[in-house]
């Protein structure tokens, strides 16, 4: 009996997926029944009546099934070795037997291919790797280094001095109105101390933006008493994905093409934007886009998404039609059920697991 | 991370994570392993050296992903010990090979030389009983490799490389260890009808 702690741990999580308690279970006496299930129903029968059930008789009628399960694992870890001793009445079932001898056979299969593989690829397997290197390799790369982050370090400086030249047109922009060439004489002087490059030409470039600017307003504001936002335009991104369409049990039917067109309404810049002069005291125009969360509409295998995030430059390559036809799409690792509407619904994240592991099983068949 | 000097020990490691690291040892010891088997006779090519050596390199791996595997002298020598196994069967079986194995020709202080004769792993067998089942198998396997998806790889893993349920469960993502299980049970009984199928063609 004590060498069926394999067995024991086997029957265990294949009899307690199908129990609500586990408690005042004689698990070697469950192990012992299933050892002997094939040639004598009775011990098995008697246990599961010891535990006094509600219905006893479910789970007797899935018995035949778990023994399966149960000499299928079993001679799985026979085959793998990772089971010293097997019941000496389980090691002369049929069913054993058969199942014994067809891991046999894929174990043995599959090492065939892979030693095969294997030694083809050896010589190549080595060239990934990263050995020792010479002195010259490591001063080259070194060097190579050195120089890379002295590049780096230019680029940062070179943005930094475009930065700087940026907030003087800004601080302009601002009060252009009425004090233009008293803060750019300011500023500039300010910053010619400090900088290599000339900023003179800022003035000039800033007395055109005012030209521009009062002949924009002059003919454009009737409402706004500031400068007119410049507001980002909302992006969008479309693409076609096939629909793969579950014909049951996880099964899928790879004749259907019936494809969806997604696009995607991003928001993200559009509301950046509306919020970046709001808060220099302009005025959002779209103030009310801070509502929009993940909503979408779907109809003609049309289906529009509208998000804040930033456009993504692919949407999904996943919509699954399941035997009940209901539409479930992935998007980053998540799963969202969506149901046919002309009038924007909020898209919800699927959180059923067992529906999740259904989803995942059918990417799994047809993969 | 450099590879150069990583000791015998955790290169072992490192191989049961990835077995592309078994390009280390063979970049490592295979000139040695054949200088070796060379000393031992002059009438075996050297492509049949290759072959012994390869197949020693099986060995080790195939040693290496069983649980119980203690590495008992480095790794050079445990090939050479297979190597020498090999070739004395090789020279049992075929009496045409001249045997010249003679303790004065190894130098017991290259320490790359050495042999344990006490070490004569083999590589499995993997002849089959049962014919028509082994040919079946063999080509419903072949048959899920082109399909593509995870199955092949899956089953591979498991059955080869002898990876956990857990471990198979990061590499592929799946959500937990039962849905690895599940996704298993599920590949290798469609590996059962293909070869169903191909049995009652």
């Amino acid at each position: 009996m004590n060498n069926m702690i394999n067995e024991i741990v086997i029957a265990k999580n294949i009899f307690l997926s199908h129990m609500k308690d586990e408690t005042s279970i004689d698990w070697e006496a469950i192990t012992l029944g299933f050892a002997v299930f094939e040639n004598d129903l009775k011990p098995l029968y008697a246990e599961i009546y010891k535990l006094e059930l509600a219905d006893p008789e479910e789970i007797i009628s899935k018995l035949p099934e778990l023994h399966e399960l149960f000499i299928e694992e079993l001679a799985e870890a026979y085959v793998l070795d990772k089971s010293s001793v097997v019941n000496n009445e389980l090691k002369e079932s049929p069913l054993f037997k058969e199942k014994v001898s067809f891991f046999r056979t894929l174990k043995n299969v599959i090492a065939k291919q892979e030693r095969k593989r294997i030694i083809q690829e050896l010589p190549k397997m080595s060239n990934h790797l990263d050995f020792s290197f010479s002195e010259n390799e490591i001063e080259s790369a070194l060097k190579k280094k050195a120089r890379a982050d002295l590049k780096e370090k230019f680029d940062k400086w070179d943005k930094e001095i475009i930065s700087e030249e940026n907030e003087v047109v800004y601080a302009k922009l601002h009060s252009l109105d009425d004090q233009i060439d008293e803060s750019l004489t300011t500023d500039v002087g300010l910053k010619e101390k400090g900088k290599v490059i000339s900023l003179s030409w800022i003035k000039y470039a800033v007395a055109a933006l005012v030209v521009v600017s009062a002949g924009f307003f002059y003919f454009n504001t009737d409402k706004f008493d500031g400068p007119e936002p410049v507001i980002a335009d909302i992006k969008h991104n479309t693409q076609n994905v096939i629909v793969i369409t579950e014909t049951g049990l996880g099964y899928m039917d790879t004749t259907i093409n019936d494809s969806i067109s997604i696009t995607y309404v991003a928001y993200k810049e559009r509301k950046d934007s509306s919020e970046y002069y709001k808060r220099r005291g302009g005025y959002g125009p779209e103030a009310n886009l801070k509502n929009i969360e993940l909503t979408y509409t779907f109809f003609n295998s049309k289906l529009t998404i509208y998000g804040v995030t930033a456009i993504p430059e692919v949407i999904t390559d996943t919509i699954i039609k399941t035997v009940q036809n209901k539409y479930y799409i992935k998007i980053e690792e998540l799963y969202f059920s969506i149901t046919e509407s002309e009038d924007k619904k909020e898209l919800k994240i699927e959180t059923d697991s067992l529906i999740i592991e259904e989803l995942e099983k059918i990417m799994f068949n047809y993969e | 991370m450099s590879l150069s000097n990583i000791s015998d020990l955790e290169l072992i490691e490192l191989i049961k994570e990835d077995h592309d690291n078994l390009g280390v040892i063979y970049k490592r010891n295979k000139e040695y392993c054949i200088s070796f088997m060379r000393r031992m006779t002059s009438s075996i090519s050297t492509d049949e050296l290759n072959d012994v050596f390869q197949d020693a390199m099986l060995i080790l791996y195939e040693k290496i992903v069983n649980e119980d595997f203690k590495l008992t002298s480095s790794i050079q020598t445990y090939l050479n010990s297979v190597c020498r196994f090999q070739l004395l069967n090789k020279f049992r079986s075929d009496k045409k090979f001249v045997f010249q194995e003679d303790d004065t020709m190894i130098d017991k202080m290259d320490k790359n030389m050495q042999y344990d004769t006490g070490i004569n792993d083999l590589l499995e067998s993997l002849e089959d009983e049962k014919e028509t089942q082994y040919k079946a198998l063999e080509e419903a396997l072949k048959a899920l490799k082109e399909a593509g998806g995870n199955c092949y790889e899956l089953l591979t893993l498991f059955w080869y490389h002898k990876k956990s349920l857990k471990d198979l469960t990061i590499f592929f993502g799946y959500s937990s260890s039962d849905n690895t299980k599940n996704q298993k049970a599920r590949c290798q009984k469609r590996l059962k009808k293909l070869a169903f199928n191909i049995i009652n063609e």
